[in-house]
């Protein structure tokens, strides 16, 4: 019983350095800021559609009627500023929650006129867990000099909860799969074609363009197999691969290549996961940090093979 | 958290699945597909039939699969003519080259094989019409 909840305790409530969560801070608070602002325009505008093309989702559900289109251009303009805030690290303790609310708020009633779009859902999740963590302890403005240099398991907890929740929905995704219509054939990779061909047929007609990937794969069954197979053992494996801090490396670096995979397959951008930002906490981040440090200052001597060493992997 | 994020499994039990935002179940690609394929869209034709196939961008923001599940629900439940002449007033507006001979605007759900769609063939077995409209130039 102690092994076992010192196993937990290990997994759950590691130590970790201060930098490390505030870099997921800093890449994650920068990420949004890089997917939000140019779609400030398309925002404005979705606010604006026809008011029966509205379909409230989640934490909007209860809206009865869309929101006041000048209201909602406010909120996204508190969230440019939130999100500065939290990427700054500037009085965390409320621009951390209030950003992670707001991007929260925003998404989700971006997402409530028809269509969802499930490649933001870990974004905002990810979001909503730094915002209400110690985040800003390092590297932030709120932080003083030395604070960079703190460990602590308060630091080691939200990056494991952040890998956690990513490879859940993982696993969600593989079990819908196996469970939905198609069942376990769909590994067989037939199904796999036929919404590749549903979803290049829809591009054709709607005025985008399939990729041209997809017809030249279609007599080679096997490669859908494959892609199939692939999937699923990603999918439903993904739980498995946080018994081991290496193994889950390379499962975020295997997911990361199957979502480039589908977008030269499918043409399908789930930007999130293509940028890699998604699997930033899998990594860890504060050595590069350390690495461009030590080069600024000159220390020739200094490498990534020696930072492979550190304390905190 | 964890517990949170994994709730919505139980919808893969459920009569009517329900997703939402941020969480969800993910069914994306889980649905089985038949070679038959009904997609709703707007297409133009010019005095001689000609089709053109109008892109998404005349219909609204927020991308193509967005669009796409808007144009239906209008043409299911909504007001399709006024959809119509939305897009036809958009094709005048922004006067695109490749478009100045369109003088009819349809909206129509296709039915389409995908069989055949892979062999190269980007044409409906069937069209129903929901709407049409013309496209109305002031000549100078």
């Amino acid at each position: 019983m102690t092994a076992l909840v010192r196993r937990l305790e290990q997994a759950w409530f590691a130590e970790a350095p201060a930098s490390r969560l505030a870099i997921l801070r800093i890449v994650i608070g920068v990420y949004v800021l890089w997917y939000l602002v140019p779609r400030h325009g398309l925002l404005t505008e979705l606010a604006e559609s026809d008011p029966s093309l509205f379909e409230p989702v989640g934490v909007v559900s209860w809206l009865a009627h869309p929101l006041d289109p000048s209201l909602f251009h406010l909120l996204v303009i508190g969230t440019f500023a939130a999100n500065l805030a939290f990427l700054l690290g500037w009085r965390y303790r409320i621009s951390g929650p209030v950003f992670a609310l707001l991007l929260l708020g925003v998404l989700t009633y971006r997402n409530s006129w028809s269509m969802i779009f499930h490649s933001d859902n870990v974004l905002v999740l990810h979001v909503l867990i730094l915002g209400f963590a110690p985040a800003a302890e390092a590297v932030s403005i709120d932080s003083r000099a030395g604070d960079r240099d703190r460990t602590g398991w308060q630091y080691g907890w939200p990056i494991r909860l952040m890998c956690v929740v990513t490879v859940a929905t993982y696993f969600l995704a593989g079990v819908a799969k196996v469970m939905g219509p198609a069942g376990w054939p769909w590994a067989g990779g037939g199904e796999l074609l036929k919404q590749v061909a549903v979803d290049g047929l829809r591009k054709d007609v709607l005025g985008s363009a399939a990729s041209p990937l997809m017809f030249a794969l279609q007599d080679y069954l096997i490669v859908f197999t494959a892609l199939g197979v692939g999937s699923l053992v990603m999918e439903l494996g993904a739980p498995f691969s946080l018994i081991d801090r290496r193994l889950a490396r390379v499962w975020a670096v295997s997911a990361f290549f199957m979502h480039w995979g589908i977008f030269f397959i499918m043409g399908i951008t789930f930007r999130y996961q293509l940028s890699g930002v998604m699997y930033a906490p899998f990594f860890p981040l504060e050595r590069v940090v350390v690495w461009f440090r030590s080069l600024r200052s000159g220390s020739r001597a200094t490498s990534l093979a020696e930072f492979s060493e550190a304390k905190f992997r | 958290m964890v517990a949170i994020t994994l709730s919505p499994i139980a919808e893969n039990w459920s009569e009517r699945p329900n997703d939402g935002f941020p969480l969800s179940h993910y069914p994306m690609f889980s649905a089985k597909r038949t070679d038959s394929v009904r997609i709703t869209y707007l297409v133009g034709a010019d005095s001689s039939s000609k089709r053109y196939l109008l892109s998404h961008r005349y219909v609204g923001p927020g991308g193509l699969n967005q669009v796409r599940r808007q144009i239906a629900r209008i043409a299911r439940r909504g007001d399709p003519e006024s959809l119509c002449r939305s897009v036809a007033g958009k094709i005048v507006m922004r006067d695109a080259r490749s478009l100045r001979e369109v003088s009819v605007v349809r909206v129509v759900t296709g039915s389409y094989r995908l069989t055949e769609y892979l062999a190269g063939t980007l044409a409906p077995i069937a069209e129903q019409e929901h709407a049409s409209c013309k496209v109305e130039r002031r000549r100078p």
